[in-house]
């Protein structure tokens, strides 16, 4: 901490010069956040002498200022002595003081102790190079970037400020690096023998708690397990006042004496909900997790008891505190669960979210960033870098913005396609009474008369200026049906053709809703990895499409259906017209009705010459329909693929415009 | 590193400002997306990246959209502090927003620190000059007054909106190699100095 309050004396100069006057009320804001950590430094060493648990904590005070020191110097004492080449690249902000390099010497020291196998430190050396190389990297392009770890670092601050600092952006007020702790063992180390009792190798450790005071993104993947729950361990152990609060821990210890298991829950129960908020949070997230180990006991050996004896100094807990609320875990915080943590997006990330509920999630958690970014700007914390990540965020603000409107927009269109189809139900009704209207027409063709009937029927949907001469030859028309019967046919088939398009929409359709709705669960249970998410939003985008698609085809045909009921009606009415204007039209009402066999009867008697013709223009009939089944099937084949094209052309355009943005 | 920055092209930031409802969002979705919106939604802050060829180089132009309203004005600092070119809008059918353009000139100065920071005035809506309220000659004298250029524009007819944005680049560009071939030396001095301390300590 000295080094750091001397490096600051020494920067601040220097940044005033770049912007004079920027930071007269901010610098004034910088000299109490440090005082602040000092207090907060020295706080649990005052408590110390009134609990008594002096020892305890002298070691992990010590740990501390190794820590810092080691956390520091690492990556430039390796090159001194390695490659005297680096050694100029890198630039020192430190001057090692002589108690620094005696720390040093015994930490190198420690390390030859230490009885390694040869293997692991080669690993080790591997791993320093690796880390080394990270180092430079960002000492290139990030010099101010060191002020705010040490002006503002998320290790060894109050846990209210390490919340604030290292914000998980997704509404969970823990610190992202104990949330990507818990999410890295959850995911990684459940079976691992040990999980916890195993320590990670220090260098790695300190390296990632630097890295998370400097805010950078850490991929905890590419560290071993004891690794990271060394890095949490030193989180608990750095906080200036335990999780349970100085106020309340006692009590806690007090609650978990009690004998009786019942009253002793409600105690315990009593005091959480005691705790602020953010101490609860933390408090639960970890025994949920610390849970989660124990349920795994087979494979890692961790129990209960096995955990609190590690934990116990670090979470300056008792181990029958500990083991109590394991053992109560599930009642203390039923309403926990542990989510795996999905940072905002970067500039580099390949596609934005494509559903609403997606890309407010995701809006919500940029404007969370967003509003940190500003928090520390304001703060005082400025750097390339960090504008640049303030114009980034920004940016995919504006994007998702922009597309969640458009998203909207055509969610609202199709609502209204919606509300068109809930129309087009009734209509349906309509369309199927009139389809077996006609296929009961066709049923009834058994009779010569019938066949005439029928014809007549049919010529409802003729062309209007045929019909008064059909009607007038009604008697005659024996003759003539195989030219009427084409029209018929194309006109039913275009029916027919109508009803299948819309039950098929129908389907597709509920098919496109259901499919969104298993969506949004999937989403929901975040759980699945990201790849699948992706391939599934990427499907529901391409549903989405089809979808669309599918509506405006659908509220096409509508439209055509619309018109050609109109002719119907109009025909409709000008048959009726025509029948009252001939002196048979009463004759050809009633034989639409029940007096129909006796009609028939004395047609049948007729001629088989009729009889004949009947039959072949049935089966011209059965001929013509096969055809117009085959037609139909074409068409529809015809349309699916337009379909897929279509979709396929929109995706595109769609991928482009994201390209663009 | 000069290899890198040869690599990508050049990225110019350029910040708009003015008082609400002066057209700086219409101005920026007319240069970004050709889309004229009528409809008024205050913004809070919106940025967009685009490539564009200038003068046959091609560059990146990032935009930073601030809102006009006063509310956010403490966000604003941040984004002045990194912007390296502005363009001062105002409505020329309203005469407030013409005199706020002296406030955001000033605080704008107080941030950046610098008197010839890439700036062009530039007076929105020149389609409703039926209802102009601050005349040309008044709008050329502060320009004039300010070293800036004044450009008349109409995001609803485009009528000069490519040209704000190319000039104010072309603006950036050469203030950029001047500081270059100035700060070359100096940025070297700063780099050395550093070691020299390190050495030194």
């Amino acid at each position: 901490m000295a080094s750091a309050r001397r490096k600051m004396e020494f920067e601040s100069p220097d940044v005033e010069k770049d912007f004079p006057g920027l930071y007269a009320s901010e610098s004034g804001r910088k000299s109490n956040e440090s005082d602040f950590s000092d207090d907060a430094h020295e706080r649990p060493s005052k408590k110390d002498l009134l609990i008594g648990k002096r020892k305890d904590k002298k070691d992990s005070k010590k740990d501390r200022g190794y820590a810092a020191l080691e956390g520091e110097s690492s990556p430039e004492e390796d090159p001194e002595t390695k490659s005297p080449s680096k050694s100029k690249k890198s630039k020192s902000f430190k001057f090692p003081s002589k108690k620094e390099k005696r720390e040093k010497s015994r930490e190198k020291d420690s390390k030859e102790k230490d009885k390694e196998i040869e293997k692991d430190k080669k690993k080790e050396k591997e791993g320093k190079v690796k880390l080394k190389l990270k180092e430079r990297k960002k000492s290139k392009h990030g010099e101010e970037c060191t002020d705010v770890t040490d002006e503002l670092p998320v290790f060894g601050v109050p846990l209210a400020l390490a919340v604030e600092r290292s914000r998980c952006h997704d509404g969970v007020d823990i610190p992202i690096v104990i949330r990507d702790c818990i999410d890295y063992v959850q995911e990684n180390g459940l079976n691992m023998e040990a999980i916890y009792k195993l320590s990670g190798i220090k260098s790695k450790v300190q390296h990632l708690r630097r890295l998370y005071n400097q805010r950078e993104v850490v991929q905890l993947a590419d560290f071993e397990p004891p690794v990271v729950t060394s890095l949490l361990k030193q989180f608990f152990r750095e906080l200036p006042e335990p999780v349970l609060t100085n106020d309340l821990i006692a009590r806690f210890e007090e609650a978990a004496a009690i004998k009786e298991v019942g009253a002793r829950e409600t105690e315990l129960k009593m005091l959480v909900d005691q705790l602020p908020t953010c101490n609860r949070h933390i408090l639960a997230w970890l025994m949920v997790h610390l849970d989660c180990i124990t349920d795994h006991e087979k494979y890692n050996k961790m129990n209960a008891q096995n955990l609190a004896i590690i934990l116990s100094p670090v979470l300056q807990m008792s181990h029958r505190l500990i083991t109590a609320i394991l053992c109560h875990c599930k009642s203390l915080f039923p309403e926990v669960k542990l989510t795996r943590y999905i940072p905002p997006l970067s500039a580099g990330s390949p596609s934005l979210p494509d559903t609403v509920f997606g890309i407010t999630d995701e809006l919500r958690k940029q404007e969370s960033l967003l509003s940190q970014i500003h928090q520390e700007m304001n703060a005082g914390y400025v750097s390339k870098r960090r504008e640049e990540q303030l114009w980034e965020v920004q940016r995919l603000i504006t994007q998702l913005k922009r597309k969640l409107r458009t998203v909207q927009r055509a969610q609202e269109a199709v609502q209204n396609q919606r509300s068109l189809d809930e129309d087009r139900c009734s209509n349906k009704m309509y369309d199927d009474e009139f389809h077996i209207d006609t296929t009961l027409q066709k049923a009834r063709l058994g009779s010569e008369d019938e066949t005439i009937t029928s014809v007549v029927e049919s010529r409802q949907i003729m062309p209007p200026n045929d019909t008064d001469r059909i009607v007038a030859e009604t008697q005659l028309s024996i003759e003539i049906p195989s030219e009427p019967m084409d029209n018929v046919e194309a006109n039913s088939s275009q029916v027919i053709e109508d009803v299948v398009d819309s039950t098929e929409i129908e389907e597709q359709h509920n098919y496109v809703d259901a499919s969104g709705k298993t969506e949004n669960t999937i989403v929901q249970s975040v759980a699945e990895t990201e790849e699948e998410l992706q391939g599934l939003l990427q499907e529901e985008t391409v549903l989405q499409l089809e979808h669309r698609e599918l509506l405006s085809l659908q509220a096409d045909l509508q439209g055509r259906l619309q018109g050609e009921r109109a002719e119907i009606e109009r025909l409709r009415q000008e048959l009726a017209a025509a029948r009252t204007k001939y002196s048979f039209s009463g004759e050809d009402d009633s034989s639409e009705g029940s007096s129909s066999p006796s009609h028939s009867e004395g047609s049948d008697g007729d001629d088989p010459e009729v009889a004949a013709r009947i039959a072949e223009l049935q089966k011209e009939n059965l001929i013509l329909q096969q055809n117009k089944a085959n037609l139909v099937r074409r068409i529809v084949e015809a349309r699916e693929a337009c379909l897929h094209l279509r979709v396929q052309l929109s995706l595109l355009q769609l991928s482009q415009e994201s390209k663009q943005l | 590193m000069a290899k890198k920055l040869n690599q990508q092209p050049a990225l110019h930031k350029v910040i708009m400002v003015g008082s609400g409802g002066v057209g700086k969002s219409a101005l920026t979705l007319q240069f970004m997306y050709d889309e004229f919106v009528e409809d008024y939604e205050p913004t809070k802050a919106d940025s967009y990246r685009k490539k564009v060829v200038l003068d046959g180089e091609e560059v990146q132009i990032d935009i930073l959209d601030t809102a006009g309203q006063e509310d956010y004005a403490a966000i604003r600092d941040n984004y002045f502090r990194s912007g390296e070119g502005f363009l001062c809008v105002f409505s020329i059918t309203e005469d407030d927003s013409f005199q706020a353009t002296q406030e955001f000139r000033e605080q704008i100065l107080r941030v950046k620190n610098d008197e010839n920071i890439p700036f062009l005035l530039v007076g929105n809506k020149s389609d409703l000059d039926e209802k102009r309220k601050v005349t040309l000659a008044e709008a050329n004298s502060r320009a004039q007054q300010w070293n800036v250029p004044y450009v008349e524009t109409s995001a609803k007819t485009r009528e000069n909106v490519d040209k704000v944005f190319y000039d104010l680049m072309r603006e950036i560009r050469s203030r950029k190699m001047e500081d270059n071939k100035t700060n070359n030396g100096r940025g070297r001095d700063k780099s050395k100095r550093k070691k020299l301390k390190c050495v030194i300590l």
